[in-house]
């Protein structure tokens, strides 16, 4: 192989590039002052993280709504997902390349569409401005990912395992946490997480759907960005990525202890 | 979740009508949640958003279907411009995000088996919100950002208002460094993991048919790649054409891409102008399919040449 | 299967769009009395723009628990844009939504006249506000025009505010104080000047005190609300913009997107001066360590737009009665008074001193002001009326056709 040095260069500037700034963040969350042109905070303070974590109640009620919001629309998603990637990934039947088609459509089509077009409706259903609406339409933006993750699982799996097991007499329950589940969890704990994520970071559709009523972590960051009070922007930001590593762990813990021994595809 | 129900059970293998009605059913029986779904929210939607661009806004005063409103849009001056403007920051983000995450995942590959810290490491990027990402652009690029002190350090310039506007500015650099933060590692990862697949299956094989190292290139890895590639372009390219945070708190209040410009007519208060702002939505979405269906094409247009090339 | 679903999609909107309507409008107090006996123990919600620690804290950390200590009510304060606001109320009286989520809004200007037109507000109210009968000049030009738009009780000022420019006397010894001044000092010191883009507020404001500078407040007042009679009009005043913008920041080929972010640049030393809508903000920032204790607030010698920020409530508010013992409190004298510390807000109050008690005057007259400010009856002095509201959106528009996009 040629260039070794070169390439090494280039990964590692690649690994610097996406984790290094993640931590700068860090800094940024203490520094009080930082004036041109010094490189590093003039004076250190917690009086930001403070003023954010512990003064404003406000925080701790988006951090709520976040985690609680984000887990519904999971549940929501694999109940929704589970079933249609299942038959998806394992069955030809009429009109399945429509259906596909239809799940990983909002992958195509503007978020900001979907949200102003479903708003109206979602007013008429006294939906707007409540947990519920919200997680409606997060989920609309997390079922083409989490169905997605499901059809190449089923497709993998097969339903071969399910079958035998059918024959060899266990009832539909066993089958189903015995066989299935443990079979589909990597891909459905990826799907979850996916999930998550995707319903963490909603900005806009939080924005209209919520109506300023549903706080959530997003909503309180943006105004900060806008106003360049980056420092306080960054403390939110760590947050953030705190609360969804953690949710991420605590997901990952679950499956771990339930189904110990099954294989787990890296995520 | 159903898997099996009784009756199908009781229906066995070769048994009754009842069962094999129950298994020509069971796709639509589970795949029904979801396409019920998805029709009440993302097609009801979709409607909406098509009605309103016609001019059937509701409380607005009039209410006739009309097309005047997709002639005020695309006969406005700016609108061209806006288009535009969309169209060159979602494929300078998408092109230079898909060549450098191309590139990355062949580096990274060549180097052997990466321990799982440095996998980990550079996904961190996929789970971070964009919101987040901007707060790190901003910090790092904005005048007086980090990258501008270091330059001053350097003896490059001697006023931040030296250093090149990089957010908020008319090329969309900003904008742009957003979706690259975001979008190498997603493109690195996914053509990683296809690339894994083909060398444990071809690598070999090849080799031993004494092949070269271009014709392993061009002749394997590149048509094996491309609709991996073409599916990633295609995503990433939807998702920056169609996104509206990113380019609402960086970009230039100069121009506009045509999310942010659907949402500052929503805004007015005056109802009419919601008609104005479908009207750039259904256009959005409109250009985002037709790329998608162009994607189609070219996919099975390579999937075909690739066989004919086994046969 | 794709015609199925349009035709579902079609049939579906029209069933949704016009079918469900549930009127269930909230009754209001007949007077005050009676809203304060039943706003005991609710929460009202105040929606307004949140991009002010100060503005906030103050609402967050002084009216709050004044509310609760005084009248039993919680005040539940949401962070929003105003024009996002009206969205919000206009989509909502859209789908007949007669209880919303809004109690008391912070509005004045084209977004007053707009909600007034297009019936988003509740009223009038104003006569039901024993502070406002027993405290505000009935007489006062803003108590009764909003930018020229009469208010007829639909809303109840809360604060003045001022525009006013800002720099660092260290820097910038000479204050450019007028429009030809600044042209000058902007050529001096390229790249060093700039606004924020309209709509931006601040930004708005300062690009029709250049009109008044140019053409006069006449002129631009008589003018009639049409967008070809305005162009005529302030075309010299977009001219000189134009002029200007070869030396501003990035040569104008940008401008920052709002007032915040300009403020930010100035403390940072990229410009030379910054501007703001509230006239003692100077002090605050030199109080905060952000702006440099040498920054000085000046206003151009012909004088800086003023004009008075209101409260209204919408006319879906789910709580009436909290909403009026909400907007009672405001414009009590304990709050007006915090209201103007810099270390609170910094707004200019809004009683008038004739109607108070010789204690009351005192309490307000001894509130400090801070470093860096002009005096108050030197900011009334050289205060400029606003044109009408309908012009507001015709100004910014042109200046964005003939000076940002040119």
């Amino acid at each position: 192989m040629r260039f070794p040095r070169l390439r090494a260069l280039i990964f590692y500037s690649f690994l610097f590039a996406t984790s290094a700034p993640v931590l700068s963040l860090v800094v940024l969350t203490v520094s009080a002052a930082w004036r041109y042109p010094s490189l590093l905070p003039t004076v250190f303070s917690w009086r930001y993280l403070v003023s954010v974590l512990a003064q404003d109640r406000r925080t701790a009620e988006a951090l709520i709504n976040s985690t609680l919001i984000a887990a519904l629309t999971t549940a929501l998603t694999l109940l929704l997902a589970v079933p249609a990637a299942k038959a998806l990934g394992l069955y030809q039947f009429r009109g399945r390349q429509a259906v596909k088609l239809l799940v990983l459509l909002p992958l195509m089509v503007p978020g900001i569409t979907v949200t102003m077009g479903m708003h109206l409706t979602l007013i008429h259903l006294g939906l707007a401005g409540s947990i519920a609406g919200v997680v409606v339409v997060h989920t609309v933006f997390t079922l083409p990912y989490a169905t997605r993750v499901l059809i190449n699982v089923f497709e993998l799996v097969g339903e071969k395992y399910e079958k035998q097991a059918a024959m060899l007499g266990a009832s539909p329950r066993m089958i189903l946490t015995g066989v299935t589940l443990p079979m589909i969890m990597p891909g459905l704990l990826s799907a979850a997480i996916m999930s998550f994520i995707v319903s963490f970071s909603q900005y806009i559709t939080t924005f209209f759907i919520g109506g300023g009523r549903i706080l959530t972590v997003p909503l309180l960051l943006v105004p900060h960005l806008q106003s360049g009070e980056i420092q306080v922007a960054a403390v939110y930001s760590l947050l953030f990525i705190m609360s969804t590593l953690a949710s991420i762990a605590l997901m990952e813990g679950i499956v771990r202890k339930f189904y110990k021994g099954a294989y787990f595809l890296q995520t | 979740m159903q898997e099996k129900s009784p009756l199908s059970r009781s229906c066995g293998k070769n048994t009754s009508c009842a069962g094999r009605l129950y298994a020509a059913w069971r796709p639509y029986i589970l795949v029904a949640p979801l396409v019920i779904f998805m029709g009440l929210t993302f097609v009801l939607a979709l409607g909406s958003a098509v009605l309103q661009s016609l001019g059937f806004v509701p409380g607005a005063a009039a209410n006739v279907l009309t097309l005047r409103f997709y002639r005020e849009v695309l006969l406005e001056s700016d609108f061209l411009t806006s288009l535009s403007y969309t169209i060159y920051i979602a494929l300078v983000a998408t092109l230079l995000s898909n060549l450098l995450g191309v590139m990355v995942a062949f580096v990274m590959l060549s180097m052997g088996q990466r321990p799982k810290w440095q996998r980990l490491l550079y996904q961190v990027p996929i789970v971070i919100p964009h919101l987040v990402v901007i707060v790190l652009v901003f910090h790092f690029f904005s005048q007086t950002g980090v990258a501008s002190r270091l330059a001053y350090w350097l003896g490059c310039i001697t006023h931040p208002n030296q250093f090149p506007l990089l957010v908020f500015d008319r090329l969309g650099i900003g904008i742009v460094l957003v979706y690259l933060y975001k979008q190498v590692p997603f493109a690195t990862m996914i053509v990683a993991g296809t690339l894994e697949n083909i060398s444990a299956r071809f690598k070999e094989a090849a080799y031993n048919l004494g092949a070269g190292r271009l014709q392993l290139c061009t002749q394997i890895l590149l048509p094996l790649l491309g609709p991996t590639i073409l599916s990633v372009f295609l995503i990433t390219f939807a998702f920056t054409f169609g996104a509206f945070e990113v380019p609402f708190l960086i970009g230039t209040p100069a121009w506009n891409m045509l999310p942010v410009k659907a949402f500052f007519y929503y805004m007015r208060p005056d109802l009419t102008y919601r008609a104005s702002s479908m009207v750039i939505n259904v256009l959005i979405t409109v250009i985002s399919l037709g790329f998608a269906i162009a994607y189609s094409h070219i996919l099975a247009l390579i999937q075909r040449q690739t066989e004919g090339g086994e046969r | 299967m794709k015609k199925i679903i349009i035709f579902l999609a079609v049939v579906l909107s029209v069933v949704l769009f016009t079918a469900c309507a549930r009127p269930t409008a909230t009754v209001a107090p007949n007077n005050f009395a009676d809203a304060l006996r039943t706003a005991r123990g609710k929460t009202v919600t105040f929606y307004g723009w949140g991009g002010s620690t100060a503005v906030n804290s103050w609402f967050d950390n002084v009216v709050a628990p004044a509310l609760q200590a005084e009248h039993g009510i919680t005040l539940r304060r949401v962070p929003m844009n105003i024009d996002e606001i009206l969205n919000k109320l206009t989509t909502e009286k859209q789908a007949n939504k007669m209880r919303g989520d809004i109690d008391v809004i912070w509005i004045n200007g084209e977004n007053f006249y707009t909600a007034k037109t297009q019936g988003l507000l509740y009223g009038p109210f104003a006569s039901r506000v024993d502070n406002f009968t027993r405290l505000i000049d009935p007489e006062a030009p803003d108590t009764n025009f909003d930018f020229g738009v009469p208010i007829e009780g639909m809303s109840v000022p809360l604060g003045r505010a001022q525009l006013v420019f800002v720099s660092d006397t260290a820097r910038l010894p000479v204050f450019p104080a007028s429009a030809q001044a600044l042209l000058a000092a902007a050529r001096a010191n390229p790249g060093q000047f700039t606004y924020a883009a309209p709509p931006d507020f601040t930004g708005s404001a300062f690009v029709r005190n250049i009109i008044y500078e140019i053409v006069g407040f006449d002129a631009i007042n008589n003018a009639p609300a049409e967008k070809e009679a305005i162009y005529n009009v302030i075309r010299p005043a977009l001219d000189f913009l134009n002029e200007l913008e070869k030396y501003l920041w990035e040569g104008g080929r940008t401008y920052p997107a709002d007032t915040p972010t300009l403020s930010r640049m100035f403390a940072e030393g990229q410009l030379l001066w910054t501007m703001s809508y509230t006239p003692l903000y100077a002090a605050r920032k030199i109080a905060n360590n952000e702006f440099p204790p040498t920054s000085q607030t000046f206003l151009f010698e012909r004088g800086n737009i003023g004009n008075t920020h209101y409260v209204a409530i919408p006319f879906n508010a789910p709580a009436k009665d909290a909403a009026l013992v909400l907007i009672h409190q405001l414009i009590s004298v304990a709050m007006q008074a915090e209201k103007l510390d810099v270390n609170n807000w910094g707004d200019l109050p809004v009683l008038d001193l004739a109607r108070l008690t010789a204690e009351e005057r005192t309490k307000l007259q001894g509130v400090d002001s801070g470093r860096g400010v002009l005096p108050v009856d030197e900011l009334l002095r050289r205060r400029l009326p606003e044109v009408h509201a309908r012009k507001i959106a015709i100004i910014e528009e042109l200046w964005q056709e003939h000076v940002l996009r040119r």
